[in-house]
């Protein structure tokens, strides 16, 4: 049979765990309390919008990008120090779509950020801008698309130029050539010599003896 | 000089400048020419299933010139795979049996005899068939007129110089293979009856003939061939080691970790003469068998091959381990990321099969006696032709699969919307296809079916050399009842000297008879 003083402890002590678990959580979780003091401030979610367009007769393209609004209602910048836009376009000839890096810049004062881009190929471009603060995590994105007529082919330019064939690279290559080609000769040499020496001394020795 | 009748019975005479030729061995020229006169059911029916395979090879290889590189497992994150391996792989072989035979030659190891057509026959069907695979690797056939044709040619590309530097070896093979097949092949032309007008016999003779030449067999010839094929063979060590040397630098030459390794091109050249004497072991002990060869190729063969097999082994087992040991100890970012997927990471399968196959498995058959015999020998070199290839995967594949362009390339998750999830770590898969399998299997088949065929043209042992072995063997003997004997020794001396071989080049081979027991 269970006692009337056994029940009155253990009345106490679940009273004293719940008021120590309270007292915990509120002591732990500050956020928590602070967040409730901000909760009549209505939320903004700033949108990054990305405009993209190729320059007339041209092979560029400007890219920009756009932070709307600048500030939350309570007048805190919405654009942390440091941050940055990163202009991506898809590779859409690979498969899962990976975005290449065109380059980044600093957002200015007004929140926009813009670069210039020599496409490589004709069509349809995917941009996609990323803003991210100084740890690298990413805060707000926006895409867009525009159609580039012109194009900048990567295939020709300087590097086949300044590859061996060139400067005293050149002096190189014939040289290596050079060997090669009296490692033919030298071969194809011994198997004519083989062919065209073989029975003929026995030949001349007969005819002296 | 042109009909049979001139040829016959030189072999054995006397030729008009005094000097005497080699005695004919009837037993030696029986076995040598015996797959050429072989008529049975065995060999259509072996070269009929291998062409099969030969077949289905390009079929396949029909179906990616339709289709595209992505129907081999090929994809932008996988761009090099099998076809490099492949590459690599069969010029790696075709190298094996050259340099051996180059290299006994230059040593006079007499017991060398036996084994240097099969040796030089196998290095002339492999290095082809590898030079092959730079079609499927290029993907688009036509790109082939750009190492052929001086004029477009990019000095640029390692590609290239690989295909000057195979095409020189692929010259000095043919020329090696050639020198001594041309006293064979006047023997060969002996036997050959002059009255059969079949259209084989009638194209052998052609061929004999036209390979034999204006060959006496006297003295003077068989100088000139020596020093011929001596030269050809110095020739052919350095001319090896480059084309190994130069097809390392498509990969040594990039700036892509794991590729990027000072150590490639002696890794490579080592690689394929390991792999390479044991195709040779595997293409003797395959034509032994079925040809019976088995007096003329023994088991001591197989045993010196072992030997050459283990130290060429443990020597790019040594390899292996600084490759790992450089790249681990300063790696970078990539290297290390490289060396972790190879060792425990994502390859680390193939890489520890590797490890047992080719690098510990043919080191144990060689040190106990037990397993140290022509299957224990032949067992092993299967194993480390097909473990090296798989090691060939290693080398190629993950650095192709590794992501260089961490930062700045992403992975798209929506388009426009939510977070980018970054690549950073992200590696590209190849898969295996049966376009790539099928192909591979055709150039493997490729090596039996050519040898085959080129054997019933060509007889399978060097005769000649063979012949003048035999006589060595028996002057030796000779000289060495004589030395015994000092009672009989005037007599000996006169018959060795009217054999035309010297006391003092009979006491050379005799000492170094003595040193190999």
């Amino acid at each position: 049979m269970i006692g009337k003083t056994y029940l009155t402890r253990m009345l106490v002590a679940a009273v004293v765990s719940i008021a120590l678990g309270v007292s915990a959580t509120w002591l732990l979780l500050p956020g928590v309390a602070g967040a409730t003091t901000t909760t009549n401030l209505p939320a903004v979610q700033p949108s990054l919008t990305v405009q993209a367009s190729e320059v007339p007769g041209k092979a560029v393209a400007t890219i920009s990008a756009v932070l709307t609004p600048l500030y939350s209602p309570a007048g805190v910048s919405m654009i942390p120090p440091g941050s940055k836009a990163y202009f991506y376009v898809h590779l859409s000839q690979f498969e899962n779509s990976p975005l290449l890096l065109l380059g980044s810049s600093p957002l200015n004062s007004g929140g926009a950020a813009r670069i210039s881009y020599q496409p490589t190929w004709k069509g349809q471009q995917q941009v996609v801008v990323e803003v991210e603060n100084s740890a690298g995590k990413a805060l707000y994105q926006g895409s867009t698309s525009f159609v580039a007529t012109r194009f900048v082919t990567p295939f020709k330019g300087a590097v086949e130029a300044i590859r061996p064939d060139g400067g005293i690279g050149r002096a190189v290559v014939v040289a290596l050539l050079t060997i090669v080609g009296l490692v033919w000769i030298a071969l194809l040499a011994t198997a004519v010599r083989v062919n065209l020496g073989l029975g003929t001394r026995t030949t001349q020795k007969a005819v002296g003896a | 000089m042109s009909g049979p009748e001139e040829f016959r019975g030189s072999a054995g005479a006397p030729s008009s400048s005094g000097s005497t030729l080699i005695e004919p061995r009837e037993d030696i020229r029986e076995a040598a020419m015996r797959p050429v006169m072989d008529r049975s059911r065995w060999w259509k029916l072996v070269v009929a299933g291998l062409s099969a395979i030969v077949l289905l090879g390009i079929v396949a290889w029909a179906v990616q010139l339709a289709d595209g590189l992505g129907v081999s497992g090929y994809n932008n994150r996988a761009f090099w795979a099998v076809y490099e391996a492949d590459l690599v792989a069969f010029i790696g072989v075709s190298y094996g049996g050259a340099v051996v035979s180059a290299i006994l030659r230059l040593t006079k190891a007499s017991w060398r005899a036996p084994l240097t057509r099969i040796a030089e026959a196998t290095a002339l069907v492999t290095l082809p068939i590898g030079m092959l695979f730079i079609v499927p690797h290029l993907g688009e056939p036509s790109r082939i007129w750009e190492l052929v044709w001086p004029p477009y040619w990019n000095l640029s590309s390692p590609i290239l110089w690989d295909f000057i530097a195979v095409s020189t070896y692929l010259l000095a093979t043919t020329v090696f293979f050639y020198l001594p097949l041309i006293p064979d092949a006047k023997i060969a032309l002996e036997r050959i009856n002059p009255e059969d007008r079949t259209l084989k016999a009638r194209t052998l003779r052609a061929l004999y003939r036209s390979v034999a030449g204006r060959y006496s067999g006297s003295y003077s010839d068989r100088r000139l061939l020596h020093g011929s094929i001596g030269l050809v063979a110095i020739m052919i060590i350095p001319m090896a080691v480059s084309v190994h040397s130069v097809l390392s630098f498509a990969f040594a030459s990039s700036s892509r970790a794991g590729y990027l390794e000072t150590i490639f091109p002696v890794y490579f050249v080592v690689a394929a003469l390991y792999s390479g004497v044991a195709l040779v072991v595997i293409s003797v002990a395959l034509l032994r068998k079925a040809y019976h060869l088995e007096k003329y190729i023994t088991p001591r063969h197989f045993v010196r091959l072992g030997f050459i097999i283990a130290a060429m082994g443990a020597a790019y087992l040594y390899l292996t381990f600084t490759e790992y040991l450089v790249d681990g100890y300063s790696s970078t970012r990539d290297e290390a990321a490289w060396v972790r997927q190879i060792l425990i990471g994502r390859y680390w399968i193939p890489f520890w099969f590797y490890f047992v196959a080719a690098g510990v498995l043919p080191l144990v058959v060689i040190a106990f006696k037990r397993f140290r015999n022509t299957k224990g020998i032949v067992v092993a070199s299967s194993f480390i032709i097909f473990a090296m290839w798989v090691k060939r995967l290693v080398i190629v594949i993950p650095p192709a699969t590794e992501a260089l362009v961490k930062s700045p390339l992403k992975v798209a998750t929506a388009t426009g919307a939510g977070r980018l999830a970054t690549s950073a770590s992200a590696w590209g898969t190849y898969h295996f296809t049966w376009v790539p399998i099928s192909i591979t299997l055709a150039a493997t088949a490729a090596i039996p079916l050519l040898l085959l065929v080129l054997f019933k043209f060509v007889p399978i042992l060097p005769i000649s050399e063979m012949e003048e072995m035999a006589e060595v063997d028996e002057v030796i003997e000779t000289a060495q009842i004589a030395m015994e004997r000092p009672g009989s020794w005037r007599g000996k001396k006169v018959a060795l000297g009217h054999r035309g071989v010297s006391i003092a080049h009979a006491g050379a081979q005799m000492q170094t008879r003595r040193n190999e027991q």
